[in-house]
């Protein structure tokens, strides 16, 4: 398995080159993870889910119950809870997101 | 008047703001700006030397197992703030949580309480106390807005570009829930290049029913400025992006006008 982490200040265009790449990737008959760790997911746009299925996307982290466990267990079993398919051999976890005030 | 920017990351939050903050204190008025971006960089948008700058943090004191800056607001902003060019008083607040912890890691104390929230309880107290204007600089995202950053009163610039992945952080911003009472959500269009990228931002925010203020042009001066490492606020006044903040700057002076004559 290769891992490809894309780094850079906001704005720079990490999104889109780890959309595309992982599009090329998949299309050249690879099996691709991507994975959003972004605080303000949009992957989902640059892989080409659109804007509505994007902002519906369903974070791992909101997924499980508030007193639940932590996220544990064989990865495969994770990956196979929480991503989304995005196209052929592609999928999406998106980690994380903040999308409502916090109490307190 | 408190105006907190925000939007995606790269959006022009810190030139926008740190225009504003150069507009304001050019008409003679009072301006604490506050960069809370993690990633800072306000101190460079008003052409200030950017330093490896641990004044907040070294401040702090212990405090129930946590960290509390000490003083009021003002004694705060007298103390740690920087001058900036025009009389404006700057503060980095985004890494004060960080150098703590490192501070922290290093005594190789136990963190027992890590409330991480130092930046945001100051910020608070200077929203507070401060007269005069406080511009803050939020970092990219919904996260900080998410846990109260904005406080409870004044104006937040959402700004947006005139790309999909701009407006859906646009619309996360909007559909966060019920707006703290006091704060009132404005957009402006940032990197605007035609006709059709103004109207693509202004159709976005009118579905999120947030008003259109400003439409700040791309402007090649402001690249040109970066690039040579001079500050955005030598811009000649004539500059469109100078132009568009001037404009912002008149409509916040109007809405906190109206806010203080409603108190």
């Amino acid at each position: 398995m290769t891992k490809i982490a894309v780094a850079g200040k906001g704005g720079s265009g990490k999104t889109t080159v780890a959309g595309v790449l992982a599009r090329l990737l998949a299309e050249n008959g690879r099996e691709v993870l991507t994975v959003d760790a972004d605080e303000n997911p949009n992957l989902g746009i640059s892989l080409g889910l659109g804007v509505e299925r994007t902002y519906e996307l369903v974070s791992a982290r909101e997924a499980m119950l508030p007193d639940g466990p932590a996220i544990s267990g064989p990865m495969e079993e994770i990956v196979d809870r929480f991503a989304a398919e995005a196209g052929e051999r592609l999928r999406i976890v998106q980690v994380r997101k903040f999308d409502e005030f916090r109490p307190g | 008047m408190r105006v907190v920017f925000l939007g995606k990351g790269g959006s022009g939050k810190s030139t926008l703001a740190g225009l504003l903050c150069a507009e304001l204190a050019g008409r003679g008025e009072r301006v604490v700006a506050i960069d809370a971006d993690t990633v800072p960089g306000l101190d460079q948008v008003l052409g200030m030397e950017s330093t490896d700058d641990w004044s907040l943090a070294g401040t702090a004191v212990r405090e129930h197992g946590g960290w509390r800056l000490d003083g009021s607001a003002a004694e705060i902003v007298d103390r740690c703030a920087r001058q900036g060019p025009g009389g404006v008083r700057f503060l980095q607040m985004g890494n004060v949580d960080a150098r703590l912890k490192e501070h922290e890691l290093r005594r190789e104390q136990h963190v027992d309480r890590w409330s991480g929230t130092v930046a945001f309880n100051t910020v608070s107290r200077i929203f507070d106390e401060e007269g005069g204007w406080t511009i803050v600089d939020l970092q990219g995202g919904t996260l900080q807005v998410a846990n109260g950053l904005v406080g409870t009163a004044g104006v937040a610039v959402l700004v947006v570009e005139p790309f999909a992945k701009s407006v859906l952080t646009a619309r996360r911003f909007a559909e966060m829930g019920r707006w703290p009472k006091g704060i009132r959500l404005v957009g402006v269009a940032s990197k605007v290049a035609s006709a059709d990228d103004e109207a693509y931002v202004q159709r976005a925010l009118d579905t999120l029913g947030v008003p259109l203020w400003v439409s700040v042009p791309t402007d090649p001066a402001v690249q040109g400025a970066e690039r040579s490492r001079q500050a955005l606020v030598t811009l000649p006044a004539d500059a469109p992006a100078r132009r568009a903040v001037a404009r912002l700057a008149e409509l916040l002076a109007e809405a906190g006008a109206v806010t203080a004559s409603t108190h």
